[in-house]
């Protein structure tokens, strides 16, 4: 591959990555998905990119943003990979009519990925999801609209993306220091994904909620003992949202009614039973995958993964050097230009 | 300000907005969930006519078998005399109902009314 398309690819997904960090920082119900990180995949799309790059771009969105969060080994990462494979597609081939505005291509984006991504999740969460299914697919209506005008505005008034298309990428980053020490001892490793794997395993198969919680616990443990960060409030969010949606299918005695909402007790172990497998499976990935800090290094100097956390890194850094500007779109602008030097004198 | 949305564009939006009126109105998936709702003098039951099952619930005088299958449901056993329940044969339409009165258990088939009304 030549090396300006790998760096344009490298810079995009990183790109990515910040939009989801900014996304998670905006204080908004747990419940929408704003889909910031999109943004950086509709630009590409309108800078040049080649089907080729732009499905390497989508790739690598998805699998850095499961290595930064740990969740490449996790039911949620198959949701992830259904969203992103599906809107960008849909958009790529929408984008292929000129006269289509940034907001229609989201918002019909949007729509086949939430379409996709409740059905997919039926299958982890169980068929009472399609009860929700008209709530999710109309907050990504309106999220995605928002999301494309400002595509739209944003695409308009940058001075960075209109040189981007027709300028090289030289040798950039300070801090794209090639370390060579890297651990290349990987016995522990193999032994701490199969015991962990083990562990996984027992929680999934066995009927018995004792075990499953036991084995559940265990991986949370393990992840908090490899000194990950466990967050309370997304557990609770997960295991209420479950067993919220298991309980919409009753079956079994009734044990009390909230309303018209009758809560049955088979209905409720299987809502407890699921979310217990899926914050497993979160840990069980969270407890393989490196931590953050530790993510640069895992990664062959000059590979696609190590110039996009090398760049996101960058991006971070210079997002708060460059301070709160006149507007957010020459904040972006000057982020990005004080994170890559471009041939032409910016 | 100028137009910022094309013809295109609000054709596209249009087709998008119809699709998800669709979803609203047709629930592709949601299927036409019927459950049966069992009363007996201590406490209440409900499952899914979807899935077979075989049911032994504690009544008045002992204990009834009710069985779920192929979409209906009906008595297969009762220590009531006269055997009516049994007699009464299977229901499966909403609305339906069936006792075994000696033995204070009934049963009801409702639709998904319960679960669709349902609005956050």
């Amino acid at each position: 591959m030549i090396y300006q398309s790998k760096r344009k690819i490298a810079l995009f997904t990183a790109l990515c990555l910040f939009c989801a960090m900014v996304e998670l920082i905006i204080p908004k119900p747990t419940f929408i998905k704003l889909g910031i990180s999109n943004i950086p995949v509709m630009l590409a799309i309108f800078s040049g990119f080649s089907l080729q790059e732009y499905a390497l771009l989508v790739a690598m969105r998805i699998v850095s943003q499961g290595i930064l969060n740990g969740t490449i080994a996790s039911y949620s990462f198959i949701l992830s990979l259904t969203a992103g494979i599906s809107s960008s597609a849909t958009m790529w081939l929408l984008a292929k009519n000129k006269k289509l505005s940034f907001i229609s291509i989201s918002i019909a984006g949007a729509f086949i990925s939430n379409c996709c991504q409740v059905f997919m999740s039926s299958f982890f969460l169980g068929k009472g999801v399609f009860s929700l299914a008209p709530l999710i697919i109309g907050v990504g209506l309106i999220t995605s609209a928002v999301m494309g005008l400002f595509c739209e505005l944003y695409i308009k008034k940058s001075k960075f993306l209109a040189k981007l298309t027709d300028v090289t990428f030289y040798a950039t980053l300070g801090t794209e220091t090639f370390d060579i020490s890297r651990n290349r001892n990987l016995t522990p490793r193999v032994l701490k994904i199969f015991f962990a794997a083990t562990l996984l395993v027992c929680c999934f198969f066995s009927s018995n909620v004792i075990v499953t919680s036991v084995t559940g616990v265990s991986l949370l443990l393990c992840c908090i003992a490899s000194g990950r960060k466990v967050r309370v409030i997304p557990i609770l969010w997960l295991i209420f949202r479950t067993v919220f949606i298991n309980i919409l299918l009753p079956s079994g005695e009734v044990l009390f009614s909230v309303g018209v909402l009758k809560v049955t007790h088979e209905s409720l172990l299987l809502g407890i039973r699921r979310s217990l497998i899926l914050l497993s499976s979160n840990w069980f990935s969270n407890f393989i995958i490196p931590k953050k800090d530790e993510v640069t290094q895992a990664f062959k100097p000059g590979s696609l993964l190590y110039l996009t956390f090398d760049y996101f890194k960058t991006i971070t850094e210079n997002w708060y050097h460059v301070g709160h500007g006149n507007n957010t779109i020459d904040r972006v602008d000057n982020t990005l230009a004080a994170s890559v030097l471009l041939d032409s004198e910016y | 300000m100028q137009k910022i949305l094309s013809k295109a564009d609000i054709v596209l939006i249009l087709i998008v907005l119809v699709l998800f009126g669709a979803i609203l109105i047709l629930r592709p998936f949601a299927g036409g969930n019927t459950y049966v709702e069992i009363k007996t003098p201590y406490t209440s039951y409900i499952y899914p006519l979807s899935e077979n099952r075989v049911l032994n619930v504690k009544g008045l005088i002992g204990e009834s078998v009710i069985e779920i299958k192929d979409g209906k449901a009906f008595f297969v056993s009762s220590p009531c005399p006269n055997k009516n329940c049994i007699s009464e044969g299977e229901i499966s339409d909403a609305g339906a109902f069936s006792a075994c009165l000696p033995n204070g258990i009934s049963m009801t088939i409702t639709g998904a009314k319960e679960v669709d009304d349902i609005s956050i």
